[in-house]
């Protein structure tokens, strides 16, 4: 098996929670975890756009071989939000997080295509919260996903506890949608690996916010092939990150 | 120190189900059903008493009612007199209840009267919201309120204040982030949380998961029985019902 990949967790210091790069790294050490994509945390990806990217991107900088920095911006900033993510993705972000719900629009808004422009012009992948209602829905993240064919949209938490069962429908939607498996017990996974195929699950533990211990308890539970855990934890977030082991 | 998961649902066997509960190291539970909460839930209401009485002592029923049904006040009156019903779970969501208009009003009476807790679906606008629920504790204070959910992902604050402001809330922290937990840890008192799980629900890796949620916290022994179990059984031993035929 290929390196385990945490392809999404925050750090920084957030309103409602906090986590250090070196905290997470203790985690990632104590749980076998080689490398993550850390995030902004939650006043970051609200307002502070640049102060959690700057923080994100010093972490990923400080420790190239453990962390891969998603950058985010409000879209609501309009072009001084391109603006940012143009400038993270310049000093080395690899990808874009999007939170409707905390950033305050309709996860298929129009508000939002500049953002997934500039994602395919720069084939980085996007990682989007779901779960919300009702501005976080898997068919929202389809509905955008078929407008912007060339992306790759990671669906954050696969529609959480309140749209778990619309996750794999709204996946079948458009081949572009990778379902992230955070919060998600293993038969619910085990039934996406079959019904959407192994190369588009994604392990993450949502760390601080979930925990690396809980997850990875869950995903062993689950009921995959030796190829489809080794893609899982870690084979399919490289591919995504244009950087296959 | 006994394990009592305080929200599952009746599926299977009552064989299957208690060797579901063997694996995962629990020792009691409460039993919801789930069809019960869609349709008339009395026929179903049979079959959980049925269920339970396999093991009186480790499968704990609670009734489900549905206001919108006619009669749903005897009908609870049966389940807590005649089936040995230990309380009511109600899914505002599934239901379409609104918990603001007048229609909860003789159930919360009923519930008063045999002091009897009740456990909500919560977590979920939008008729499942933990201030939502939080009216009915206020109307009905002398109630045992557990909220199922513990505000579930994206309320879980919101939950945390409802139990702030009445006493009579408790939260089951099932899916609450775990940093949403550790906070309401730090808010409240620790006799306000009820461990539960969802078990029964297809998966059988519910008991398991929220159990090394509880677990990964790493609180001190005492504090992790009282969530784990010592909670649940402190409020059944005070809440009423005819329950002595059915204590094993």
């Amino acid at each position: 098996m290929g390196p385990i990949v945490d392809a999404h967790c925050h750090v920084g210091i957030g309103h409602d929670y906090h986590q250090t790069p070196d905290e997470l790294l203790l985690e990632m050490d104590a749980w076998g975890i080689d490398r993550a994509v850390i995030c902004p945390v939650d006043r970051c990806i609200a307002v502070d756009n640049r102060e959690g990217n700057d923080y994100v991107l010093a972490a990923a900088r400080e420790h190239p071989d453990r962390f891969y920095a998603f950058a985010t911006a409000n879209p609501w900033y309009g072009a001084r939000a391109l603006q940012e993510l143009q400038r993270a993705l310049a000093e080395g972000a690899r990808g874009i997080k999007l939170h409707p719900p905390l950033q305050g629009f309709l996860l298929c808004d129009e508000l939002v295509y500049p953002v997934l422009e500039l994602a395919a012009d720069m084939a980085v992948p996007v990682f989007v919260h779901t779960g919300t209602p009702a501005f976080a829905l898997p068919v929202q993240l389809a509905e955008l996903a078929l407008r912007f064919p060339q992306v790759s949209l990671i669906m954050g938490h696969m529609g959480s506890t309140d749209f778990k069962s619309e996750a794999i429908p709204a996946a079948l939607l458009a081949p572009n949608i990778y379902l992230d498996t955070s919060w998600i017990l293993p038969l619910l996974l085990t039934q996406a690996a079959q019904a959407v195929g192994e190369d588009r699950v994604i392990f993450s533990s949502d760390a601080p916010l979930g925990s690396l211990e809980v997850e990875l308890g869950c995903r062993r539970a689950a009921n995959l092939t030796e190829r489809g855990r080794a893609r899982l934890m870690g084979g399919n977030i490289l591919r995504l990150l244009g950087d296959v082991p | 120190m006994t394990v009592l998961d305080a929200h599952t649902h009746m599926s299977g066997s009552p064989h299957d189900f208690l060797a579901m509960m063997d694996a995962s190291g629990v020792d009691r539970a409460l039993v919801f059903t789930l069809d019960g909460l869609y349709v008339d839930p009395a026929p179903y209401n049979d079959r959980l008493a049925e269920f339970c009485a396999a093991d009186p002592v480790r499968l704990i029923p609670f009734c489900s009612v549905h206001p919108r049904y006619p009669g749903a006040v005897p009908e609870l009156r049966r389940c807590v007199t005649q089936l040995g019903m230990r309380g009511l779970k109600l899914h505002p969501w599934a239901q379409c209840l609104s918990l603001l208009d007048s229609s909860l009003d003789g159930i919360g009476q009923e519930l008063e009267r045999f002091n009897v807790p009740v456990v909500f679906h919560d977590g979920t606008p939008p008729n499942s919201s933990p201030l939502q629920i939080a009216e009915f504790a206020r109307r009905h204070a002398r109630v045992p309120v557990i909220l199922g959910h513990g505000g579930l992902h994206d309320l879980w604050k919101e939950a945390v204040y409802a139990a702030e402001r009445y006493p009579n809330i408790y939260l089951t922290p099932s899916s609450m982030p775990m940093h949403g937990f550790r906070w309401a840890l730090a808010r409240l008192p620790i006799e306000r949380f009820v461990f539960g799980s969802d078990a029964g629900l297809g998966d059988l890796y519910w008991q398991p998961f929220q159990l090394a949620k509880v677990r990964s916290l790493h609180l001190r022994p005492d504090e992790e029985a009282l969530i784990l179990g010592g909670n649940a059984e402190r409020m059944l031993a005070r809440s009423g019902g005819c329950t002595a035929a059915f204590r094993g």
